[in-house]
């Protein structure tokens, strides 16, 4: 075989035989300094001007000639969206679960009303028309988040762009990179201030790591503060509501109604959508959230009926299942931030779900107890 | 029950102890910042920006990185009479004055200690302290001193013999060789171990300290210079403990008259020893806590290889002076308080912004030899390139068909500003060979008109970084 022929050793003649790296020879690799003639076009950042060492003072540089011209307005182009188009396969999936899981709880809450009516004609017809009144309402709103979601600009390729610049020991490209994400938010008055805030401070010597964190620590971070308290606030509510409600066809509207709604809110937050990984990741996590809305709430019915019925017992499995609910809607809510935010996380200032959950505890907690100081007085 | 009783015994005494060090953390209210650097390095420059800087925290965001400022938590900043009244008053007034001037100039260079204090009043964020004492007062005291000074630490362990062999070695070589003529002529004429007059002892000593001027000059832009004091006098200008100089070849026979060349020359080194060096490092080093080494590298690249490595050795038998291992000859003498220093790459508006970073990886380079020599237990150590004064903008332009990024300023002896790519700071330390004429032209500027535009602020490069690494954590 020709592949052993030449495997084997073989002596070479030396006068055969090219150096590759020439011994002995230095190679001057580098670049002459240049004085850049006085007719030539500087280029400079004209929206760093303002701290800039005033060097054209003492002369006419009369042929500047200006990046930026006239500040925000013209800020670099914004990210190309992109159209969520090929998601067939996993949309299909996506479907067939969503069916499926609504064929049980449309059968269940069949089973629910067909015992009211059992009972009385009217409370039966009262339920039925509750909960389909609440069911579409709820579907509504969640159609009318949904198209909003889709109304803005999908992040992904700042987000790709972006990781990119963490392990970026350079300098220069992430100026451009920091505009276009500032262009998703020059129309907003709410982030006039810290963007003013993050141009008077950033100067062309700081580095592509020190603008990223510079834009984090005066721009982001107001964001995530509001989209943290967002989340938190979402999955109280959540949290309640599972705990109070006791059908499972409700929970799961409730449920898809209220992480559309969170997801609506910390998108237009952050003015961005999540990409195609970013949205399936977000799917994901809320059909994990509505099975476990659904499957929880018999699991608490399960739970009172081993438990005797007792109204302590009842009260503690819906609990659980309120908090497990809740933590699930953060979970949700923390995936949105991280897809929709177009810079993203680094390890530190990622937000945690462990904190998310302290909060839900507390306050169901604050809830329960002031039920059960109630129950005990009445 | 004992074990349990015991247990709680030794668990409230530690977190006792806990506490009290805890208060004594959040309660710190003094920083000793050291301010070195060789001569030309920018250390007054440096101070008069960073004090400067300090006074204006309030006003905006020009400190995005010091922590206690763009967190909201700074109260309030002021200059304070320092109350060492021994040590002379670092100059600020007539040095911001003069940069803050309607054609700035830069302040004038200062030889010698000096020392200024500056109250900052914080918010702490301690739960424990705000319930005490929500406003807190950080003093930091903020001491310059020549970086050669430190050049002198190596003398403790060298006999007088040791030393004038060093130094005659390094006569050997170019410009050392040319540049001691005068010197090592005179003293071939001289018999050492004979009988020696006063005139001749002050002549040779007078020789010895031009040539070290000599070889300070910005030609030749020699660093390491012993002793550090004669080209650095400070408060001993004149001053008769500066009057000696090595031998260049040492007496071989054992006659010798009692009061010949060779014995005053070896008593007087002796006594600089003791009266100098010594006296430095125990009166004020030993009491710094913070430490930044500022180094003007761009002027070693102008000058070529020889201004180079002599810098570099220079560089780390300064860092010797902060050894902190357990045999760490500092350490044995005077005992170290300083546990955070900072290398600082100076004037670092001299190169395009993009290398930056270059200039630091540089600088660590030159240092690694020492930092691979020297255990630096407990010391936490950091290199940066920084401008006390940003004196130029970044640009960009077409050249020769390519794009290339360059600075743009006022050169310091023209009207006219002027663009300029002023070389590539190279990664890795060139090879002799390597450093042709011409390869680096990094050009010093007049400093910049401070404008309403920018609210009177000086611009700068980093001192944030510097001022969070140096200090951040003592609020
Ligand atoms: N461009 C620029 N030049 C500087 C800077 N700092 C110092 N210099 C120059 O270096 C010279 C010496 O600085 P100085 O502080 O007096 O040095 P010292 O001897 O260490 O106190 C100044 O006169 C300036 O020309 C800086 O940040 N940028
Ligand atoms: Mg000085």
């Amino acid at each position: 075989m020709t592949t052993t022929a030449w495997a084997t050793p073989k002596i070479f003649d030396l006068d055969a035989v090219e150096n590759v790296e020439e011994e002995q020879k230095v190679e001057l690799n580098y670049t002459q300094p240049v004085i850049i003639p006085a007719d030539a076009t500087l280029k400079t950042n004209a929206l760093l001007m303002a701290h800039e060492p005033d060097t054209s003072d003492y002369d006419e540089w009369d042929s500047v000639d200006v990046n930026y011209a006239g500040g925000a307005a013209a800020i670099a182009p914004n990210a190309p969206t992109r159209q969520l188009d090929n998601v067939s396969l996993w949309g299909w999936l996506g479907v067939s679960l969503g069916s499926f899981l609504l064929l049980a709880l449309v059968v269940d809450t069949a089973l629910f009303l067909d015992e009211q009516y059992d009972n009385s004609f009217v409370l039966g017809t009262v339920f039925l028309v509750l909960i389909t009144g609440i069911t579409a309402t709820a579907l509504g709103l969640t159609y009318r988040s949904y198209n909003k979601i889709l109304q803005l600009k999908t992040v992904s390729e700042l987000q790709a762009e972006g990781f990119q610049l963490f392990d970026s020991q350079g300098h220069g490209r992430a100026m451009p990179y920091v505009n276009r994400v500032a262009s998703l938010y020059l129309e907003r008055p709410d982030m006039k201030g810290n963007l003013n805030q993050f141009y008077a401070a950033v100067t062309d010597a700081h580095h592509d790591q020190e603008v990223y964190e510079l834009f984090t620590q005066k721009v982001m971070s107001d964001l995530d503060k509001q989209a943290y308290q967002i989340v938190v606030q979402r999955s109280k509510e959540t949290a309640l509501l599972t705990m109070l409600s006791q059908i499972g066809l409700l929970d799961v509207i409730f449920t898809l109604w209220r992480n559309t709604a969170l997801v609506k809110d910390i998108a237009t937050l952050y003015s961005g959508r999540p990409g195609f990984i970013g949205s399936f990741m977000l799917f994901g996590a809320v059909i994990q959230n509505l099975l476990y809305a659904d499957v929880s709430e018999a699991a608490a019915d399960g739970m009172a009926e081993i438990l005797g019925g007792s109204v302590l017992s009842v009260m503690s499995g819906q609990m659980a299942q309120g908090l497990g609910s809740g933590v699930m809607t953060a979970r949700v809510g923390l995936q949105a931030m991280q897809n929709c935010r177009p810079m993203p996380f680094d390890e530190k200032n990622k937000p945690r779900l462990r904190h998310v959950r302290k909060e839900i505890v507390k306050s169901m907690t604050e809830v329960f107890s002031k039920k059960d100081s109630a129950g005990t007085a009445g | 029950m004992e074990v349990p009783e015991q247990a709680n015994k030794w668990l409230s005494q530690l977190s006792k102890a806990n506490l009290k060090e805890r208060l004594n953390r959040t309660f710190d209210r003094q920083v000793k910042l050291a301010v070195t650097g060789l001569s030309r390095s920018g250390k007054t420059v440096f101070i008069t920006s960073l004090v400067h800087q300090l006074l204006h925290g309030l006003e905006g965001s020009h400190l995005p990185f010091f922590h206690i400022v763009s967190s909201g938590r700074l109260q309030g900043t002021k200059l304070m009479h320092h109350p060492d009244m021994h040590i002379p008053a670092f100059r600020y007034d007539p040095s911001i004055e003069q940069l803050c001037q309607e054609s700035p100039l830069w302040p004038e260079p200062t030889s010698g200690l000096s020392q200024i204090r500056v109250a900052i009043r914080y918010q702490t964020d301690n739960a424990l302290v705000k319930k005490v004492n929500p406003v807190n007062t950080l003093f930091v005291d903020i001491v310059d001193y020549p970086g050669e000074w430190l050049l002198d630490l190596p003398l403790l362990e060298l006999s007088y013999e040791d030393w004038s062999m060093q130094i005659a070695d390094m006569c050997q070589h170019e410009p050392r060789l040319s540049l001691s003529k005068d010197w090592r002529e005179f003293m071939a004429q001289q018999d050492v171990t004979g009988q020696v007059t006063d005139e001749t002892l002050r002549k040779a000593s007078e020789l010895y300290t031009e040539f070290l001027h000599r070889c300070k000059d910005r030609q030749y832009n020699m660093s390491l210079l012993q002793p550090g004091r004669f080209t650095m006098p400070g408060d001993l200008k004149g001053a008769p403990l500066l009057e000696f100089c090595p031998v260049l070849e040492l007496p071989s026979g054992t006659t010798q008259a009692a009061e010949s060349f060779f014995l005053i020359m070896k008593k007087r080194y002796e006594s600089y020893k003791e009266h100098v060096v010594k006296k430095f490092y125990t009166e004020h080093f030993s009491s710094f806590d913070r430490q930044i080494v500022l180094v003007d590298m761009l002027r070693a690249f102008n000058i070529g290889h020889a201004s180079f490595t002599d810098m570099r050795e220079a560089l780390n038998m300064v860092l010797r002076s902060f050894e902190y291992g357990k045999t760490g000859l500092m350490n044995k003498l005077f005992g170290l308080k300083i546990d955070r220093l900072l290398f600082a790459a100076t004037k670092a508006d001299h190169v395009t912004p993009n290398q930056l970073p270059n200039l630091e990886r540089f600088l660590q380079q030159m240092l690694t030899q020492s930092y691979n020599d020297v255990i630096f237990e407990g010391v936490t150590t950091e290199t940066l390139a920084l401008s006390s004064v940003k004196c130029t903008q970044a640009a960009h332009t077409q050249f020769q068909g390519q794009k290339i990024s360059c600075i743009k300023g006022v050169p310091l002896d023209s009207n006219q500003p002027i663009a300029l790519f002023p070389g590539e700071v190279p990664t890795d330390i060139p090879l002799p060979e390597e450093w042709v004429d011409g390869r680096f032209n990094f050009v010093e500027f007049k400093p910049p008109r401070l404008t309403n535009g920018n609210g009177n602020r000086i611009p700068h490069i980093r001192l944030d970084r510097a001022l969070e690494f140096l200090i951040g954590d003592k609020f």
